[in-house]
């Protein structure tokens, strides 16, 4: 009797811990409070004279979707960016002609970026749209084949006009003519507010009503977040610094091949005639541009991928650079046993292995999965009525 | 920004003027390029002074333009790098940081980068005729 009366007491008792309201104290409610308010202004990119052009929006939408671009007519960027997948295409890594090496990462909320892809080999959103489609893995297209397209097409023709005025002098022209239209549209796919931005603005205002509408797991599992130092990395409104680390995740993707991630993607960048000092940008001398002179290759840059945004996160897997991880779960158990050996030397030096309770992962992933909208709109831009 | 710890005060704008005035009268070399007022943050050892002001505030994700003034004890300060280290994370920024001189030892040090939150230093390192030496603050930046 008395060993059933512990037992009894002992299970209220967790019970009662379970259901206990989470409290935030000052640091954390800080910490919560820079993740927002969401959505932010898609920053200007004055390298891209067109980036808020509605024709241009209105271009770049038709040609994201256009299999035209590819070499043999069958790849668009919206294959490996497909809508109904949250804009990625859902596999670990990506494969059109080829297979490459790297998970497609989405392109919500690209236009917030600094840096692009998941080697920062691109300093533009346009920059980085040349990249699949000059690349003979991805759509294996070329200029001339972009220039013929646009110019064949009366709609098309037409959107490039009212975009960018007189025709373009040359096919490289017209490539970055359509990079530039595509960076257009894809800026506009700000990612749509969650059930932790209510909660985040609940708690800005103190408005402890609302505040209780967001699930006690995701409270339990922000507050891990906030408590375990992830916001080091996924810091800010998009959660994302918009930089490079090592996280210890494998660089050697297949037997005797290395990736060689922020190392590769910095030099990849100098060596681009369609970066932000190039000829070909809109503001090669402002401070956009300054950013790109600025850079600099370090010693820790070996196997460091960009920091992903959390946003829409339950929707966008597989995880990491190379997809190893089919599910949230699987990500969070990742640096709840991380691998010390794996870490570069250089690695990031406060990585230390998490060792989560099964309930502090299942908080977490409640918490990540908060970070996605019930439902993502179809970012279909206003119709151009001045072209067909 | 927090500032958890500094290589020296941060002396109100009267005291400042005191210890520029002193030091115009150990110096006349540094009386005629060293002028710091305006400028919040300092930083002394024992041959320089530095003192800078961040625009805007230091704070994550988001370069920003310093203007700093630059003392040596005896002769002139030139300032010739601005960096910062991240010491629990054993690295620093990842971007370099460009220095101008404007004049009477006053510099401006654009695109100063912080791109983590947490604790940083902020490196500056100064030509004196003592020879190079390095100032630091520490800094949190939230």
């Amino acid at each position: 009797m008395r060993a059933a009366l512990a037992g009894l007491i002992a299970a209220l008792l967790a019970a009662a811990a379970v259901a206990a309201p989470v409290r935030f104290d000052e640091a954390e409610t800080r910490r919560i409070l820079r993740h927002g308010p969401w959505p932010p202004a898609v920053p200007a990119d004055p390298s891209n004279r067109v980036a808020e052009n509605p024709a241009a929006i209105e271009l770049g939408r038709r040609l994201f979707f256009d299999k035209r671009l590819s070499a043999d007519g069958t790849v668009a960027c919206a294959t490996c960016h497909a809508p109904a997948l949250a804009w990625t295409d859902g596999k670990p890594r990506a494969a059109t002609y080829q297979p490459l090496h790297r998970n497609t990462p989405t392109v919500l909320n690209a236009g917030l970026g600094r840096w692009f892809g998941w080697d920062g080999g691109a300093d533009s959103l346009w920059a980085q749209s040349i990249r699949p489609i000059l690349s003979p893995q991805e759509m294996g297209g070329s200029a001339a084949q972009t220039a013929r397209r646009v110019a064949g097409d009366p709609a098309l023709t037409c959107l490039a006009r009212a975009s960018f005025g007189a025709p373009a002098e040359s096919d490289e022209a017209a490539l970055v003519r359509a990079a530039k239209a595509i960076a257009a549209f894809v800026a506009t796919m700000v990612s749509p507010r969650t059930p932790f931005d209510a909660f985040r603005d609940a708690l800005a205002e103190g408005d402890a009503k609302a505040m209780a509408r967001y699930p006690q797991a995701a409270q339990r599992g922000l507050k891990l977040f906030v408590g375990k130092g992830c916001p080091d990395c996924h810091f800010g409104p998009a959660f994302t610094n918009g930089e490079f680390h090592d996280v210890g995740v494998p660089h050697m993707p297949a037997p005797g091949m290395v990736d060689f991630g922020r190392h590769g993607g910095l030099k990849i960048l100098a060596a681009d005639r369609f970066n932000r000092l190039g000829p070909w940008s809109d503001d090669a001398e402002g401070e956009a541009a300054a950013l790109t002179r600025r850079v600099r290759a370090t010693h820790t840059d070996f196997g460091r991928f960009k920091v992903p945004s959390l946003r829409e996160a339950a929707r966008t897997a597989p995880y990491m650079h190379d997809g190893r991880y089919a599910s949230l779960r699987d990500a969070v158990r990742h640096y709840s046993e991380l691998d010390m050996n794996r870490l570069h030397v250089h690695g990031e030096q406060l990585l230390r292995p998490l060792r989560l309770k099964g309930s502090e992962i299942d908080d977490l992933v409640a918490f990540l999965e908060s970070l996605s909208a019930p439902k993502l709109p179809e970012f279909a831009p206003a119709r151009y009525s001045a072209c067909p | 920004m927090r500032k958890r710890c500094c290589s020296a005060s941060v002396p109100r704008r009267a005291e400042l003027r005191i210890v520029v005035l002193a030091l115009a009268v150990l110096s006349p070399a540094a009386a005629v390029a060293c002028d710091l007022a305006g400028l919040p943050q300092r930083i002394e050892s024992a041959t320089a002074t530095l003192a800078y002001r961040a625009e805007p505030a230091l704070t994550v994700g988001v370069p920003h333009v310093l203007e700093i003034g630059a003392c040596a004890r005896n002769g002139s300060a030139r300032l010739v790098a601005v960096d910062a280290f991240m010491p629990a994370h054993g690295h620093g920024t990842n971007y370099r940081t460009e220095i101008a001189a404007t004049g009477s030892g006053r510099f401006r040090a654009e695109g100063l980068l912080l791109h983590m939150p947490g604790a940083w230093e902020l490196r500056f390192d100064v030509e004196t005729p003592a020879g190079r030496e390095r100032l630091v603050q520490e800094i949190e930046v939230e």
